[in-house]
């Protein structure tokens, strides 16, 4: 687990063998244990997730067993995964987080917005933690998951970090490539 | 404000069928050939679209709708946020099958990119994939980017299209009934599966005064919270959703009494039922306002549901109506929810639109009529 | 044995004792919740004695149905409470 710089022991890196989404999460879930350990305040946690690609194994998987099994006698096991707000769910019960949980289907380009709801909930005090999680799947079982967290308790942290982002404050021309290499979000578009 | 749903293309055609007490219910013969064990859903004929595209026909089709209703050119650095569950489910589907297609470019996203492209809108759109409660979660958070001065317009929404995957996988999670949706019924047996569109416009009310428009209805709040409790069933007390409930009051200082009418999620599932039900109990004590559910008329659409139930929400305050609850006939003693079996004409002003997603996700958005 | 000679020539035949069901189903249902032991009683109540939620319920009762090639309504899923009111049930959609 490689811990970066800046914003110091806020953010984190991790990166794991994929196997299903439902799998993956339990590997997921542990990581996050490991950096940050458990929320102070759980109802006052929110969990603002992007995926590129949250659900889309599943949803594959899970269609492959009704072609083959029909639609009479699919098993639903798959089902609930298919949903690409399932990952973020399933890191709320493991840490009992009951705030406002948000997924993105999206990259770092999403950064901005996501970062704007979280300033939301924080200045109106609606949370008191924000875990802002990139996790992007293994697209196959030889691929890695991609898992990057930052965590923001003020809002002054993230307004500092959207200045740091953009050339001008809520500038949408983009993020700068240095920018994303820092983080180490995942691709972009 | 735009919709495309199982009952009408437009605001006015559903609100009347809504209000005859239609329901879009029917069982579909493509359905029982290919092998569906309830083959009862709520589905639009006649629309036309490119292969794996139905979602973005679904949504354009809306957005036009609420573009020309509002009069308004669309700015280059629009704020589109745009919700749905599985995007273009039909192209997950065609993957099974072994045959090559990009999956990036046919899930909610691409739907969200599909409304940005139609308007040249060069702002990277929002695409959020938090299911059944989407749609609420889009204009909240439009609202959010409105009243920071980001943007100065927003477009917001959801659409799902009818999905074989999802259809499936509830009517095997034994979560469907086999003919009708009911909620908060007696002889509720489940879901129905439903697809569309909604969506709305949207600005600050000082701009949409400064040019002399009168705004349909008013944004206060939104109120997000999780279960935390399980995959799929809600936590049975309603604990979470009556938090969300009482979020979105305290955010925008409303007190329960002020609430005229409550639109509710109503899937029609035992479960979901119930704990919406007991949620509603202990927000509003004895005196629960007048509750709607539109998911026995048009089954539940899943990423478009909160979407198109606020669209009901705005023109319910437009025509100071409340609506009935269609397929709802015996009530539930056990949930004990007003739903009317005919329109009834009130003041409405506050109202509240509820929505719950897989996963425990709730949300209840806050609206307010507009008075000069 | 049960009733195997009065269908012998109109419905194919799955010759299976109620123990070697109960076995089989046994083993379904740890596929789906490993935590429950290796021979817990049949008469064990899913849901009072071991948690079972509706939703491992739901998958337990469509690899069932896959298993054995029957349909089990939404009506009947209240019935199957145990391992020993599974494999009754199972038998009895064999035979008819």
């Amino acid at each position: 687990m490689e811990r970066l710089n800046d914003l110091t022991r806020r953010e984190y890196y991790a990166s794991f063998p994929f196997a299903d989404e439902k799998a993956t999460m339990e590997a997921v879930n542990a990581a996050l244990q490991a950096i940050l350990g458990v929320p102070v305040s759980p109802d006052k946690t929110g969990i603002y997730l992007i995926s590129s690609n949250a659900g889309f194994y599943s949803s594959v998987a899970f269609w492959e067993e009704v072609l083959e099994k029909g639609p009479g006698l699919a098993n639903p096991e798959r089902f609930p995964w298919t949903l690409a707000n399932a990952p973020c769910g399933a890191i709320s019960r493991a840490f009992g987080i009951t705030g406002p949980n948000y997924t993105f289907h999206g990259t770092a380009m999403d950064l901005p917005v996501t970062l704007e709801q979280i300033d939301f909930d924080l200045s109106q005090e609606l949370i008191s933690q924000a875990w802002l999680i990139a996790l992007d799947f293994g697209k196959n079982l030889k691929e890695n998951t991609r898992l990057s967290v930052l965590v923001f308790s003020d809002a002054l942290e993230v307004n500092a970090l959207m200045a740091q982002l953009y050339r001008q404050p809520y500038g949408l021309e983009g993020l700068s490539s240095d920018a994303l290499k820092k983080f180490q979000f995942f691709a972009t578009d | 404000m735009g919709v495309a749903t199982p009952l009408g293309m437009s605001v006015s055609g559903l609100w009347s069928r809504l209000l005859e007490g239609q329901s879009a219910a029917r069982a579909w013969e493509d359905l029982a050939a290919e092998g569906y064990r309830s083959n009862y859903a709520c589905r639009i004929e006649g629309i036309e679209h490119a292969p794996f595209r139905r979602g973005r026909q679904l949504a354009l089709l809306a957005a036009e709708s609420a573009v020309k209703q509002s009069g308004l050119p669309v700015p280059k650095n629009t704020g589109i946020f745009f919700g749905s569950t599985l995007g273009e489910s039909a192209a997950f589907e065609f993957a099974a099958t072994g045959q090559s297609i990009d999956l990036q470019d046919h899930a909610v996203r691409s739907i969200a990119r599909g409304i940005a492209h139609q308007y040249g809108v060069e702002n990277a759109p929002t695409a959020i994939a938090t299911a059944c409660a989407a749609g609420n979660y889009a204009v909240g958070m439009a609202c959010r980017a409105l009243k920071k001065g980001r943007i100065a317009l927003a477009i917001a929404g959801g659409a799902e299209p009818f999905s074989r995957l999802a259809m499936v996988g509830f009517s095997r999670s034994r979560a469907m009934s086999n003919q009708y949706c009911r909620p908060f019924d007696v002889n509720r047996s489940g879901m129905l599966l439903g697809e569309g569109a909604a969506i709305f416009m949207l600005e600050r009310a000082e701009d949409a005064l400064a040019r002399g428009a009168t705004p349909l209805a008013e944004v206060l709040s939104l109120g997000l919270t999780c279960d935390a409790y399980h995959p799929v069933a809600p936590r049975p007390d309603g604990s979470g959703i009556r938090r969300a409930i009482e979020t979105a009051l305290k955010t925008a200082g409303v007190l329960p009494e002020q609430i005229d009418w409550v639109n509710t999620h109503g899937s029609g599932t035992k479960l979901s039922d119930i704990a919406e039900a007991k949620a509603l109990k202990q927000v509003f004590g004895e005196n629960v306002p007048t509750c709607s559910g539109s998911k026995g008329a048009l089954g539940h659409a899943l990423g478009a549901a909160s979407a198109i139930e606020l669209a009901l929400c705005v023109q319910g305050i437009q025509a100071q109506t409340l609506p009935p609850t269609p397929c709802h006939e015996q009530a539930d003693p056990e949930c004990n929810i007003p739903c009317l079996s005919s329109p009834r004409s009130a003041t409405i002003q506050y109202v509240l639109n509820c929505a719950f997603a897989f996963g425990g996700l709730n949300s209840a958005l806050l609206i307010r009529s507009w008075n000069v | 044995m049960w009733h195997t000679l009065g269908l012998w020539h109109t419905h194919p035949i799955i010759i299976m004792s109620n123990e070697q069901l109960i076995y089989q189903l046994r083993n379904e249902l740890r596929g789906i919740k490993p935590v429950l032991p290796e021979n817990f009683p049949a008469t064990d109540n899913f849901r009072h004695d071991w948690d079972l939620d509706s939703l491992e319920l739901v998958e337990f009762v469509a690899r069932i149905e896959q298993q054995y090639n029957i349909l089990i309504p939404d009506e009947d899923l209240p019935t199957l409470i145990s391992l020993h009111a599974a494999a009754a049930y199972v038998q009895n959609k064999l035979i008819h």
